[in-house]
């Protein structure tokens, strides 16, 4: 006995039973479709700020008050003062945006919608507006009552944050592990301390080194950290490949 | 419900992780066994998109890895995973699902809803930290249920569970196996030898073997040994001819 | 009819849809022998599931749409008839019932590769046209929607041994009237 029907009655049981095509299929699908939870960027970038960390934002601050109050205090030294503690914003930055690597939760943030990438990117942006308003703060007040031009100032400046932020990238994604971050510190401390000692050794080395050594340094670890954060955004198979 | 995996390679410089792999998965527990070494977290990855395969395609109704449609329907617990250190368990769970997109009072109540599934309700103030290996495998099943996937996926998710909690467990995966796809690795053969509609075995990057199991055929373990043997045989006679 | 989209809340909600919606949409041409009124039903059923019901098992979820599709087709069959449609509106009154069919299954069959399959086809539909309409829509869900045997089986409120004999039957009387 026969089961059930063969397969050439199953296929003419299909034309039979067969309808005309349905014409209005693909319209109901895009009327039905789920809202894109799309959250503006915006939305995205409040929720990224609502987790980075509290510290973060007191140390950020600290730092400010620190930095402000050394260049009241050393009226002619400001633009040293900003030279070489800023580097410690640089850490701060990199060590928030880096958590992901540190802490071992990027494997779970890569597999969600969102992705580990709109997260970095996310707290890339928000912090590294902080960091402008800080120092947009400071720099006006640091610039008065000092000799050296404005545009040096700022690549003075910026030289040793982004040599930071450079270095301290290249820990990061080399070495996930919470280890790195205590090595992000050193190499900061290092950073700063040198900084601060070229002050005491050779105080004019601001103010005489030519101007385009400042510039070439400055271009060279801009776009140096430049790419580092986009390749820690790209989420390079780099630290994947290890396994 | 259909995941597609065609032809997927994951060729490094000097070696191959995953050798052409080809596979069609629907609703059901699927258990892929393998040594260390495999390609187990290999394949996993590029199934989450963590990793870009060399070679092949994968996709899942229609939807390729890389988009977001599929990842949006995905769950994923990997091997080894880590946490913010101040974080506790129910903030873990609702970070994930921010990533996740759920909006935040929906995230709330499901949190609760799955750490009550993995017994882990009485912990969720407490912090990961203080977390013994287990309670931190449970977990990590929870976040992996936070959107509801229909894919799920779990690389060695029995490790560090004592033997009541792989029970549990083993129930809690039929139960999702009836309804998504559940594609778990493991090197541990009666963890799914009674709960998986099918099983894979991966030697090498590649699958040896598909196929049904159920008790008929016998002890799970010991065909699972019969096939590598099997399977170096026959590589051994091929480097003879 | 209300059209008033209710979105799907989830991808797999959307998913659900992409893949019943023809089988559904040949269910209830299959009852309402009509293209428009079929389609509108379809649809219908599908914001009707997307309103109420949010289940992860797929085979509920095939239950309850059958379910709404199966009245929605009561309903439109004790509706008077509207003139204005442009097909008319010729439904299959008995399978809506469930009593001794008497009815073109379909007017045109689609367009099969091979000629004796037309033939196979042919003579099918002079066979099925004297199965009951309960036997039709039998062996329409299982052999070309496919549903699984344990939704079927709680469709008809029978249990799915019943409901293997009935198929059993529905099929041998089928293949007796073929020969």
């Amino acid at each position: 006995m026969i089961l059930s029907p063969n397969r050439k009655t199953k296929e003419a049981l299909k034309t039979v039973f067969a309808a005309p095509p349905p014409l209005h299929k693909k319209e109901f699908l895009q009327k039905t479709a789920p809202i894109p939870a799309k959250l503006s960027l915006f939305s995205f970038l409040l929720v990224q700020l609502r987790y980075i960390r509290k510290r973060v934002w007191i140390l950020a601050a600290l730092i400010f008050g620190f930095l402000f109050s050394v260049s009241f205090i050393l009226s002619a030294d400001r633009i040293w003062a900003l030279s070489a503690f800023t580097p410690l914003l640089a850490l701060l930055t990199v060590a928030e945006t880096g958590r992901s690597e540190i802490y071992e939760m990027a494997e779970l943030e890569m597999a969600t919608r969102f992705s580990l990438r709109s997260v970095l990117l996310a707290r890339l942006c928000i912090l590294g507006l902080n960091n402008l308003f800080l120092l947009g703060l400071l720099f006006p007040v640091s610039l008065a009552g000092s000799h050296i031009p404005s545009l040096r100032a700022v690549l003075c400046i910026a030289t040793p944050f982004l040599l930071t932020s450079f270095a301290c990238l290249c820990i990061v994604r080399r070495r996930r592990e919470r280890e790195s971050i205590y090595l992000c510190v050193g190499v900061t401390a290092c950073i700063s301390f040198f900084t601060f000692g070229l002050r005491l050794s050779a105080p004019r080395f601001l103010s005489e080194t030519p101007f385009i050594y400042w510039l070439f340094a400055a271009t060279l670890l801009g776009i140096g950290t430049f790419y580092q954060y986009h390749n820690l955004i790209r989420q390079e198979e780099l630290t994947w490949n290890f396994s | 419900m259909e995941l597609l995996i065609d032809r997927v390679s994951k060729q490094y410089k000097n070696r191959i992780a995953v050798d052409r792999v080809s596979l069609r998965l629907t609703e059901g527990v699927h258990g892929l066994l393998g040594e260390n070494g495999a390609g187990k977290t290999t394949l996993m990855r590029m199934l989450c998109g963590i990793l870009t395969p060399t070679g092949g395609t994968i996709s899942f109704d229609g939807a390729d890895v890389g988009e977001e449609a599929y990842r949006a329907r995905l769950g994923y617990l990997p091997q080894d995973f880590g946490y913010y250190p101040e974080f506790r368990a129910d903030d873990f769970l609702r970070y994930l699902s921010a990533l996740k997109g759920i909006p935040k009072k929906q995230a709330k109540e499901k949190a609760a809803e799955l750490l009550e599934l993995v017994s882990l309700s009485d912990a969720a103030h407490k912090k990961i930290k203080t977390f013994s290996g287990g309670m931190k495998q449970r977990l990590g099943i929870a976040q992996a249920l936070l959107n509801d996937p229909d894919l799920l996926i779990l690389d060695e998710p029995t490790a560090g569970l004592d033997p009541g909690e792989r029970v549990r467990f083993r129930d809690l995966i039929e139960q999702l196996g009836k309804h998504s796809i559940v594609l778990l690795s493991t090197h541990i053969v009666s963890d799914i030898e009674h709960i998986a509609d099918q099983v894979l075995m991966m030697k090498d990057g590649q699958i040896i073997y598909q196929g049904k199991w159920d008790e008929k055929r016998g002890d799970l373990e010991t065909f699972y040994l019969e096939q590598f043997k099997k399977q170096q045989s026959g590589m051994k006679r091929e480097a003879q001819q | 009819m209300s059209m008033d989209y209710t979105r799907c809340h989830t991808a797999r909600e959307s998913a659900l849809i992409q893949n019943q919606y023809e089988k559904i949409y040949r269910y209830c041409y299959f009852k309402l022998h009509n293209r428009e009124l079929a389609e509108d039903i379809t649809q219908e059923t599908f914001l009707r599931y997307l309103e109420k019901y949010r289940f992860t098992s797929s085979e509920t979820a095939l239950k309850y749409l059958y379910t709404i599709a199966g009245h929605l087709c009561i309903d439109e069959f004790r509706k008077p008839e509207v003139l204005s449609l442009e097909e008319p509106v010729r439904k299959n009154a008995a399978a809506v019932s469930g009593q001794t069919a008497d009815l073109p299954l379909s007017e045109t069959i689609g367009v099969p590769s091979k000629e004796d399959s037309l033939l196979t086809a042919l003579a099918l539909q002079k066979a099925l046209r004297e199965l009951t309409a309960k036997e039709q829509e039998l062996l329409l869900l299982r052999y070309v929607n496919e549903v699984p045997v344990s939704v079927i089986a709680k469709l008809f409120g029978i249990s799915r041994f019943a409901l293997r004999r009935k198929l059993l039957a529905a099929t041998a009387k089928l293949r007796k009237k073929l020969e």
